[in-house]
C-alpha cells in the first residue's frame, strides 16, 4: 500500500524529472561485490520486492508502478516514479528513500531492519554492482501516439471552412450546395434539377417526421406558388411533434434503447420509457445538442429530481443486463455494464470503437487501453434504478399552496379552540369525574388499527372488533393501540359471540370454536429517545373464564406454536383471558402497543374481540371494573404534560386532545375538521422513472443474498476482472482532448478543485469544444443528421468516425456543417433546415448517363437515390394512409403490431421483437447501430401480402375513399377512387397506365361481386392493398 | 445506403454479389441469382467459378441439425464415465473450486445415480437408463469430452455456444452459416429454429446480430397452430386472384424500377414477392408430416405423449434437411419432473439430477435416435453433421444433496456424421468429471472445426462492423483435426 505522503512522492518525482541516466553496462562488478550482492541484497530483494515488482509479477498481472527490481536494467530505469537505483548516488536512489520510509513506504509490509538499509547504503555507494545482465521483462508499452493521435481528422480542434467558388452559382440555394458543386465540377459532373414538388414533399415529409405528407397537405403545398412555400412546409414540419418521434428513433438507434433486460427473464423496465419520451420531448423543444448530451451522462447530478434530468440518464442504463446475479457473477457483470455504457457513449456520442480498448490499447485508433478504464472510471458509481420522481413539481406546488390556504383559516380556528376553549372544558370534565372511574382496574383499549391475514375486521362501539368475510383457520390478528399509561403488567383478551359468524361464537369456527395458539405484544415509544427501544414482554397465563382439557391458556403463550388455549367445551359463551408481562410496559411520552394473536394449524379466530389493559392483572380479576381508555388517558396525559419537557408536552398536548375529542362533541368536531382537510393534503403524482444514479451494484432478480459490489474501478489486464492492475483513474480519451492537461481542467471545477464526481467531467469532455471532444462529437451528430436525410453520411460509417471507417466524402462541408451547429448554440433543428433546403437536398432522382459513368455510387450526389423506408415507417405509414393512426404521444403501447400508436411506442422488449418490424430490418437493440441493414426478404413480402395489419390498412383505406367520394355502398367506386386511394399512399396523381390498371382491376372484381355489398367492398380495399404493396409506398423517391 | 461492408476471405464482393448478398435476398438468393442470369453460388456440383469465394475447401458436412439441450445436461450422468466419481461420493471433491458454479455447491462428491454400460464396438461408457436407444448408436458419435466457456449461467452461456461471445449482439452460428454460404433452396429459409417453450435467452441466441437480417433464423413455435407467420392468404383470397394481382403489381413495379436504375434493391423486392408467393405452398408442404409413414411416424415416437414434441421436431427437421434447408437448430428436453426445473431449462437438475434427467431422457432419447437412424437409412448421415449438447455441464459435487450446480468448465458435447469419426472421444476430464483438462475444446474451436467441416476457413469468415471484421470465432479458434474422419 503506498501512503498518500508517498503517492505525492511518486508524483513530485515524476513532474520534477529525474537525471537520464547512462543506460550502458557499468564495469562488470568485482568477485566480492558480486558476492556482497549475492548475500546482502539479492535475498533481500526476492523477498520482499519480487512479488510485486518482478517479470513474474509482470505475468500475473500484480507489477506494481511498473517497476522492476529482478534485473540491473529494471532497477536502474525504474518505474513509474523514476529510477530506483543511481549508482553511487544515495540521495536520488528512489530504492533507498522507500526503504526507509522516507516519502514512501516499502515493503508495505513494514520497515526492514536498519542493518539490511545500511547493507543497501554501501551497495549504492560502491556503484551498485549487480550482476544481473538479462533484459528487464518487457512490459505492455503505450504503443499510441497521443499526439499524433491528435491530429486524425476527427479528433482535430474545429478548423473554419470557407465554402469554395463555383461556375454554375445558380443551382446554388445554401452554402452546402458550394461544397456539393464544386466537387462535382472537378469531376466534370452536373447537378441535378429540382424533383416536383410532390416528390419533394413526400421526400421532406418522411424525412422529417417519418409520416407521408396527407392528401390537404400535398393540395395546400401544390397551390402556393410562393418563393418561400417549402421553406414554410419545412417550417411546419419540424415545429410538428412528429419530428420529435421520428428523429427519437433515429436516436435510439444509435443508443441501443430497450425496455427489458435481455438475458434469463428478461425482465421488464416499466420505467424506461421516460427516456425515450424525453428524447421525443428534447428533440422537439430543440435542446441544444451539448445539454441533450450533458443530461444523458450526468442529468441527475446536474439537476438533482428533476424529472427530465432524471429520466435522460437512461441513456446510460438502458443496455442489458443480467437478470439473475449471484455473488460468482457480479463483477464480471459489472464489467460488462460499464462496458456497454462505455461502448455506446463511444459509438453513439463519439463514433469511436472505444470497446476494442478493454483488453488492449486500440489496434488501429488512438485509443488507449488505459483511456478505456479512465473512461469507465467516469461512470463507475452509475447504476440503474427506478427513481420516484415528480415530473410537475410547479403544479404539485400550485395545488399545495392551494390547499395550504384552504387549510389556514381551518387550523387557526382549531388553535382558537385548542387554547381557548380546551383548557376549560378539560377542567370542568375533571371536577365532574367520579374517581371510581379514574381508578377503575381494566382500562378497554382503543383500537388504531386492526388487521387479520385473511379476515375482515371493523371496529364497533365499546372497543369491540369484530371479524366477518373469509373466516378460516389458521389467522392473525394485529391490533395497534396507543396509550400513555406506564407500568401496564397485564392484558385482558375477551372472545366474544357477535352472531356475525356461522357458528355460535366467540370462535369463528363451524363449531363456534377458537384457537389461540400465540400471542406477541411489542410496546413502542410514541416519542424516540435513545434510552427508549421497544420491548416484546414476555407473557404468562393468569387466568381463563374456561378452558378446553389439553388446551389451557398457558399453552397460548408456551414456546410450542401448533398448541392453544379453546373453549369449544362453552360454545356460544363469551370468554376472557388474563395474562400477565414479566415486565411493566409504558414510555414516557406515550406507547404504541401491537399485539397480535396468531390461531395456527386447524385454529380459528375470534369472533369478537375486545382488549384491556392493567397495571395489576391477577388483582384485577376477570371481572374487575372498567373504564374507557379516553377518561383515563385524558387524566394521564394532563398529569404529564404538566410535568414533562416542552418538546414531551407537546406531543403530550396533541394526544390530550385527540383523547379529550372522543368525550367532547365539540373538540371531536374541531379534530374531525382538521383531519378532514389534512386527509385532501395534495400528494406529487411520482412517476418509477428507469435511470442512472450513483450508489451501489443493483443486484436484480435472484440475487441469491448478494447484495453490493465495490464500486471501485481497476485497469483490467486483457479486461479479465481476475487480473487488476490497480485502480483506474478518471479521465478521457487523450486522443479527443486539445492537450494532455485538458483532462484533468474538465475533471476540475471553476475552482480548479476536482468536481464531485468525474461523470460531471464526462459530461465536459463530451461537449467542450476547445479542450474536449466537442469538435468530435459535432461532427458526428452533423453526420447522423446527414446520414438520415440522404441515406448515407458525408461518413458512411455513422458510428465509427476513426482510421477504420469510411473516409469523408466532402470533409470540407462536414467540417463546415459541424461548426454551424455549434455557432447555432447547436441547434439540431437550424442544421435539419440548413441542410433540407439545400439544392443538393431538393434534387430529383432522374439519372444521367454520363454523371453515372462517371461517379456510380453517386458519392458526389448528383441525383436522389430511392430510399426504402424503415420497419417502423411502413408501419406508421400504413396507419396513417388508412386514417387509422392515433396521434397520442409518449408512454408505451404494447407489443402488438396491430395497435394505431405509432412505432416507436411499441415496446422494445428484447425477447420479443415485434414481427412486422423485425422482418424490415429493425435491429437488435443491444448494440449501438448508426446505419440500418436494408435486405430484401420474402417475409417482407408475406407480411406485406397476408398480414392483418396490411389488410387493416387497405380496408380503412377503402373505407376513406368511399367516405371523402360519397361513393353509395351499391355503386362502383370507379377511377375516382383510384386516383384518392393513389395519392392517399403515394401522395401523386396515378399516370394513365396506372390508372387504367388498377381501375381494370378493380372494375373486374366489382363485376365478379355483383350484388355482393361486402364483396364490392372488398374489392376496393383488394386494390388499395396492392397500391400499399407498390415499391414505391417503400422507397421514397 | 448500409454502412456494413462484407468480405468473404480477402476479396470485396464485386458490386453484383454484395448486392445479392446485402441488400439482396435471403433465403431465395438462387432464385434471384438465376433470375439475374448468374451461376448459382450454391450449387456445388458447378464448376467453381472464377470469382467463387465460399467453400474455402470441399465441405464434408453440407447441413447441419443441432439438438440443443437447454438447462445443461451433467457429463459426468449422461455420456462422461468417471468411476472415481462413482467410488467417491459424499467425500470431499478434490480440487473442489469455490469459483466454479452459479449458486452454493457442497464440496462433496455426487455418483452419478444412474446404471452405466459399454456400448458400441468403441465400448462406450453410457448411461443406458435415460439413453436405451441412443446408447446404440455411439458407434456413430464423435465426443468432446473437453468442451468449455466463459459463461456459468443459461442465457449468456447459450449466447456464447451459439455465437461465440457470451452477450447479446453477435450473429449465431447458423446466421453466419446463411452469410457465407448462401442458401441450398429457393422456397425455405436456410436457417430454421424449433422451440416449444423459448429457451432462457431467447431470440438472442439465434440472433442475426448486425449481420443483414436477411440471415436471421426462421423460428418455429411448437406451440401454435401457424408454423410461419403471414403464410396463409387472407380470407377471400386465393393463389389464383392472389396471382393475378402479383403480376399487376409487377408491371407497375417494373415500370417504377426502370426509371430508378440506381436502386437494385427495387428489383429484388420484386422478386421477393414472387418467392413469397411459391413460399406459401413449398413451406406448408415441407412442414406437413401427414406424408410421413406410420413406420416413420413410430419410429420417431410421433403417437408417444412422453417425447411427441420432439418427435415432431425432429421429423420435421430431417424433412426441412432434405429439403435444402441449412442449418436447423432444435431447443429440446421438456420435462415434467417437478423438481424446480422449468420449462425453457429443462436439463437444470439444480435440486436433483436424477429425476430431472430421467425425464428429459424420456423427452429426447427416441427421437434423437430415430433421427440418427432415419438419415443414416436415407444415406444423409454422411453429409449432415448431428450435434447433441447444452450450454454447459453441470458440477461434479453436490448442490442441495442430490442436484448438481452449472459448470462450464467442463462437458461433453457429441456430434455425428458428417466428416466426423465415429466411436471417437476427444479430449477428457479430470477424474471426476469437473474440469477440462486434456485437449481442451473452447467453443470458438468447436466453431472453427464445425465451419471447418462445411468447407469454411473460420479466420476468412469476416464481416465488418462497427470499425471491426467480426468473427464467428472471435480472436481465436483451432480446428480439431483430430475428430476429422
Amino acid at each position: 500500500m503506498i501512503s498518500s505522503r508517498a503517492a505525492g512522492f511518486w508524483v513530485s518525482l515524476l513532474l520534477g524529472g529525474l537525471p537520464v541516466l547512462p543506460r550502458t553496462a557499468p564495469a562488470a562488478p568485482t568477485p566480492d561485490q558480486v558476492s556482497f550482492f549475492e548475500t546482502k541484497i539479492r535475498p533481500v530483494l526476492a523477498q520482499h520486492c519480487y512479488q510485486c515488482h518482478s517479470a513474474e509479477a509482470l505475468r500475473t498481472g500484480k507489477l506494481k508502478a511498473n517497476l522492476l527490481v529482478d534485473s540491473r536494467e529494471g532497477m536502474q530505469k525504474g518505474g513509474e516514479s523514476g529510477a530506483a537505483v543511481v549508482p553511487g548516488k544515495r540521495e536520488e536512489s528512489l530504492l533507498l528513500a522507500a526503504l526507509k520510509y522516507d516519502g514512501f513506504e516499502m515493503p508495505p509490509a513494514g520497515r526492514l531492519p536498519d542493518a539490511v538499509i545500511s547493507d543497501f547504503e554501501k551497495w549504492i555507494d560502491m556503484g551498485a554492482p549487480d550482476p544481473r545482465d538479462e533484459p528487464a521483462a518487457k512490459q505492455e508499452e503505450r504503443t499510441i501516439d497521443v499526439t499524433a493521435g491528435r491530429q486524425h481528422w476527427s479528433y482535430r480542434r474545429l478548423a473554419p471552412v470557407s465554402p469554395p467558388s463555383v461556375k454554375h452559382a445558380t443551382w446554388v440555394r445554401n452554402d452546402i450546395d458550394r461544397f456539393i458543386l464544386a466537387k462535382q465540377e472537378a469531376a466534370g459532373i452536373t447537378p441535378n434539377v429540382e424533383a416536383s414538388k410532390e416528390t419533394l414533399l413526400r421526400r421532406v415529409t418522411f424525412d422529417l417526421t417519418g409520416l407521408p405528407p396527407a392528401p390537404e397537405e400535398l393540395d395546400a403545398f401544390l397551390a402556393d406558388t410562393s418563393a418561400d412555400a417549402f421553406d414554410n412546409v419545412v417550417d411546419r414540419l419540424l415545429a410538428s411533434p412528429q419530428f420529435g418521434e421520428r428523429w427519437g428513433r433515429h436516436w435510439l438507434d444509435a443508443v441501443r434503447f430497450g425496455e427489458s433486460g435481455g438475458y434469463e427473464f428478461d425482465g421488464d423496465r416499466p420505467g424506461a420509457h421516460h427516456y425515450r419520451d424525453w428524447v421525443i420531448k428534447s428533440l422537439n423543444a430543440d435542446l441544444p445538442y451539448d445539454q441533450f448530451l450533458r443530461l444523458q451522462v450526468a442529468g441527475d447530478l446536474l439537476k438533482p429530481g428533476d424529472y427530465d434530468a432524471t429520466a435522460a440518464t437512461g441513456f446510460l442504463v438502458a443496455g442489458p443486463y443480467p437478470g439473475q446475479v449471484t455473488a460468482k457473477t457480479v463483477e464480471p457483470i459489472r464489467y460488462d455494464q460499464l462496458d456497454d455504457m462505455a461502448q455506446t457513449l463511444g459509438a453513439s456520442v463519439l463514433g469511436m470503437t472505444i470497446g476494442c480498448a478493454r483488453c488492449h490499447d486500440h489496434k488501429y485508433d488512438a485509443i488507449g487501453h488505459r483511456d478505456y478504464y479512465a473512461l469507465i472510471s467516469c461512470l463507475g458509481k452509475a447504476v440503474q434504478r427506478d427513481a420516484d420522481i415528480d415530473p410537475d413539481p410547479a403544479t404539485t406546488k400550485q395545488k399545495r399552496d392551494a390547499w395550504l390556504a384552504e387549510r389556514a383559516p381551518i387550523a387557526a380556528a382549531n388553535d382558537r379552540f385548542r387554547n381557548e376553549e380546551f383548557p376549560a372544558r378539560v377542567a370542568r370534565w375533571l371536577a365532574a369525574q367520579a374517581p371510581a372511574q379514574q381508578a377503575a382496574a381494566w382500562l378497554v383499549l382503543d383500537p388504531q388499527t386492526v388487521k387479520a391475514a385473511a379476515a375482515t375486521l371493523k371496529e364497533e362501539a365499546d372497543d369491540l372488533v369484530v371479524a366477518s368475510g373469509k373466516l378460516q383457520a389458521n389467522e392473525t390478528y394485529t391490533l395497534t393501540f396507543k396509550t400513555h399509561q406506564k407500568d401496564l403488567r397485564g392484558l385482558r383478551l375477551e372472545a366474544l359471540a357477535t352472531g356475525t359468524v356461522a357458528g355460535s361464537g366467540p370462535g369463528t369456527g363451524k363449531d363456534g370454536g377458537f384457537r389461540l395458539s400465540t400471542v406477541k405484544v411489542t410496546a413502542t415509544p410514541l416519542v424516540t429517545a435513545p434510552d427508549r427501544k421497544p420491548i416484546t414482554p414476555t407473557l404468562s397465563a393468569v387466568a381463563a373464564s374456561f378452558e378446553d382439557a389439553g388446551s389451557e391458556l398457558a399453552k397460548a403463550v408456551d414456546a410450542d406454536a401448533g398448541s392453544g388455549w379453546s373453549t369449544t367445551g362453552q360454545p356460544g359463551k363469551n370468554q376472557m383471558a388474563i395474562l400477565a408481562f414479566d415486565k411493566p410496559v409504558g414510555f414516557d411520552g406515550g406507547t404504541t402497543l401491537t399485539v397480535e394473536l396468531k390461531f395456527e394449524g386447524t385454529g380459528h379466530g375470534f369472533s369478537g374481540l375486545r382488549v384491556a389493559a392493567a397495571a395489576d392483572p391477577a388483582a384485577a380479576g376477570l371481572a374487575g371494573h372498567s373504564s374507557p381508555q379516553a377518561v383515563r388517558e385524558v387524566a394521564t396525559a394532563l398529569d404529564a404534560a404538566r410535568a414533562a419537557s416542552a418538546e414531551t408536552a407537546a406531543a403530550h398536548a396533541v394526544e390530550l386532545f385527540r383523547w379529550f375529542s372522543r368525550l367532547d362533541a365539540d373538540a371531536a368536531a374541531s379534530l374531525a375538521s382538521i383531519d378532514a382537510i389534512d386527509a385532501k393534503e395534495p400528494k406529487p403524482n411520482l412517476l418509477k422513472v428507469y435511470s442512472a444514479t450513483n450508489g451501489g451494484w443493483v443486484i436484480t432478480g435472484n440475487s441469491q443474498g448478494v447484495t453490493s459490489g465495490s464500486q471501485d474501478v481497476f485497469v483490467l489486464a486483457r479486461g479479465e476482472v481476475n487480473r487488476k492492475k490497480g485502480k483506474a483513474a478518471a479521465g478521457f480519451v487523450l486522443a479527443t482532448v486539445a492537450a494532455d492537461e485538458a483532462e484533468q481542467k474538465m475533471l476540475s471545477g471553476a475552482d480548479a478543485k476536482p468536481l464531485p464526481d468525474p461523470r460531471l467531467g464526462l459530461a465536459n469532455f463530451l461537449t467542450d469544444v476547445p479542450q474536449g471532444a466537442g469538435p468530435l462529437a459535432a461532427r458526428v451528430i452533423t453526420n447522423r443528421l446527414w446520414h438520415h436525410h440522404f441515406g448515407r453520411g458525408i461518413v458512411g460509417t455513422p458510428n465509427d468516425l476513426g482510421t477504420q471507417g469510411d473516409k469523408p466524402t466532402h470533409p470540407e462541408l462536414l467540417e463546415w456543417l459541424a461548426n454551424r451547429l455549434v455557432e447555432n448554440r447547436w441547434s439540431l433543428k437550424s442544421l435539419h433546415r440548413l441542410i433540407v433546403t439545400s439544392a443538393a437536398y431538393r434534387q430529383a432522382g432522374t439519372v444521367d448517363a454520363a454523371n453515372r459513368a462517371k461517379d456510380p455510387d453517386n458519392a458526389l450526389l448528383w441525383h436522389r437515390r430511392p430510399l426504402r423506408l424503415e420497419g417502423e415507417a411502413i408501419r406508421d405509414a400504413l396507419l396513417s394512409v388508412s386514417g387509422l393512426l392515433e396521434p397520442t404521444m409518449y408512454g408505451r403501447a404494447g407489443l402488438d403490431a396491430n395497435s394505431r400508436r405509432r412505432s416507436i411506442y411499441l415496446n422494445v422488449k428484447r425477447s420479443q421483437p415485434v414481427g412486422f418490424l423485425q422482418v424490415f430490418d429493425q435491429p437488435e437493440p443491444v448494440q449501438p447501430v448508426g446505419a440500418r441493414g436494408v435486405a430484401t426478404v420474402p417475409t417482407q413480402a408475406l407480411a406485406m401480402m397476408n398480414s392483418p395489419l396490411v389488410r387493416m390498412a387497405a380496408e380503412n383505406l377503402a373505407k376513406r375513399a368511399r367516405t371523402v367520394l360519397a361513393i353509395q355502398p351499391t355503386a362502383a367506386a370507379g377511377d375516382a377512387a383510384v386516383v384518392y386511394c393513389f395519392r392517399a399512399a403515394l401522395s401523386r396523381t396515378p399516370n394513365q397506365v396506372e390508372k387504367d390498371k388498377f381501375a381494370g382491376l378493380l372494375a373486374a372484381r366489382e363485376l365478379a361481386a355483383g350484388g355482393n355489398v361486402a364483396a364490392r367492398q372488398a374489392a376496393l380495399a383488394d386494390m388499395c392493398h396492392l397500391i400499399l404493396c407498390l415499391n414505391e409506398f417503400v422507397y421514397v423517391d | 445506403m448500409n454502412g456494413s461492408h462484407s468480405m468473404i476471405g480477402d476479396l470485396m464482393l464485386p458490386a453484383r454479389r454484395q448486392f445479392l448478398r446485402e441488400s439482396g435476398l435471403g433465403f431465395g438468393s438462387i432464385a434471384l441469382a438465376t433470375l439475374l442470369g448468374e451461376e448459382s453460388r450454391a450449387n456445388t456440383s458447378a464448376a467453381p467459378a472464377p470469382n467463387r469465394l465460399l467453400p474455402h475447401h470441399p465441405p464434408r458436412a453440407k447441413r447441419v441439425i443441432w439438438l440443443f439441450m437447454p438447462g445443461a445436461p451433467s457429463q459426468v450422468d449422461t455420456w462422461d464415465y468417471k468411476p472415481e466419481l462413482q467410488a467417491r461420493s459424499g467425500q470431499p471433491l478434490p480440487g473442489a473450486d469455490s469459483q466454479v458454479g452459479f449458486f452454493q455447491t457442497s464440496g462433496k462428491c455426487l455418483a452419478s445415480p444412474f446404471r452405466w454400460a459399454q456400448r458400441g464396438e468403441s465400448g462406450t461408457w453410457v448411461n443406458e437408463e435415460i439413453f436405451p436407444l441412443l446408447s446404440q448408436h455411439v458407434d456413430e458419435m464423435c465426443f468432446l469430452h473437453s468442451m468449455h466457456l466463459r459463461a456459468n449461467n443459461h442465457a449468456p452461456a447459450a449466447m456464447e455456444l451459439m455465437c461465440g461471445l457470451n452477450r447479446p449482439g453477435m450473429p449465431s452460428m447458423g446466421a453466419w452459416l446463411d452469410y457465407g454460404l448462401g442458401s441450398m433452396n429457393s422456397d425455405l429459409p436456410s436457417f430454421v429454429v424449433m422451440h416449444e417453450r423459448k429457451p432462457r435467452g431467447d431470440d438472442q441466441i439465434w440472433s442475426a446480430g448486425f449481420l443483414p437480417k436477411s440471415h436471421q433464423a426462421l423460428a418455429i413455435d411448437a406451440r401454435r397452430p401457424v408454423a410461419i407467420d403471414n403464410l396463409a392468404l387472407r380470407q377471400g383470397q386465393s393463389l389464383e386472384s392472389q396471382r393475378a394481382e402479383l403480376d399487376l403489381l409487377a408491371s407497375i413495379n417494373g415500370l417504377h424500377a426502370q426509371a430508378r436504375p440506381t436502386q437494385a434493391d427495387l428489383a429484388a423486392r420484386m422478386s421477393s414477392f414472387e418467392l413469397a408467393y411459391r413460399m406459401q405452398t413449398a413451406a406448408p408442404e415441407a412442414l406437413d408430416l401427414a406424408q410421413e409413414t406410420k413406420a416413420t411416424h413410430d419410429l420417431y415416437g410421433i403417437e408417444d405423449p412422453t417425447c411427441k414434441v420432439f418427435a415432431k421436431q425432429c421429423l420435421t427437421a430431417r424433412r426441412l434437411l432434405e429439403r435444402g434447408v441449412r442449418f436447423v437448430q432444435i431447443f429440446a428436453g421438456r420435462n415434467s419432473a417437478g423438481d424446480g426445473a422449468v420449462d425453457d431449462v429443462p436439463w437444470d437438475g439444480h435440486s436433483n439430477i436424477e429425476t430431472n434427467h430421467r425425464e428429459c431422457g424420456k423427452a429426447t432419447d427416441r427421437p434423437a435416435a430415430a433421427l440418427l437412424a432415419d438419415l443414416k437409412a436415407r444415406g444423409m448421415l454422411d453429409d449432415t453433421l448431428v450435434i447433441w449438447g447444452g450450454e454447459f455441464g453441470r458440477t461434479s459435487d453436490s448442490q442441495g444433496g442430490k442436484g448438481r450446480d452449472h459448470n462450464p468448465q467442463g462437458f461433453t458435447i457429441w456430434l455425428a456424421g458428417g466428416g466426423v469419426k465415429g466411436g471417437f472421444h476427444y479430449g477428457a476430464t479430470d477424474p471426476f468429471g469437473y474440469k477440462a483438462v486434456e485437449n481442451k475444446v473452447h467453443v470458438n474451436d468447436l466453431h472453427a472445426t464445425l465451419l471447418h467441416l462445411l468447407g469454411i476457413e473460420h479466420e476468412k469468415l469476416t464481416y465488418r462492423y462497427n470499425g471491426r471484421d467480426f468473427r464467428l470465432t472471435d480472436v481465436g479458434g483451432n480446428v480439431i483435426r483430430d475428430v476429422i474422419a
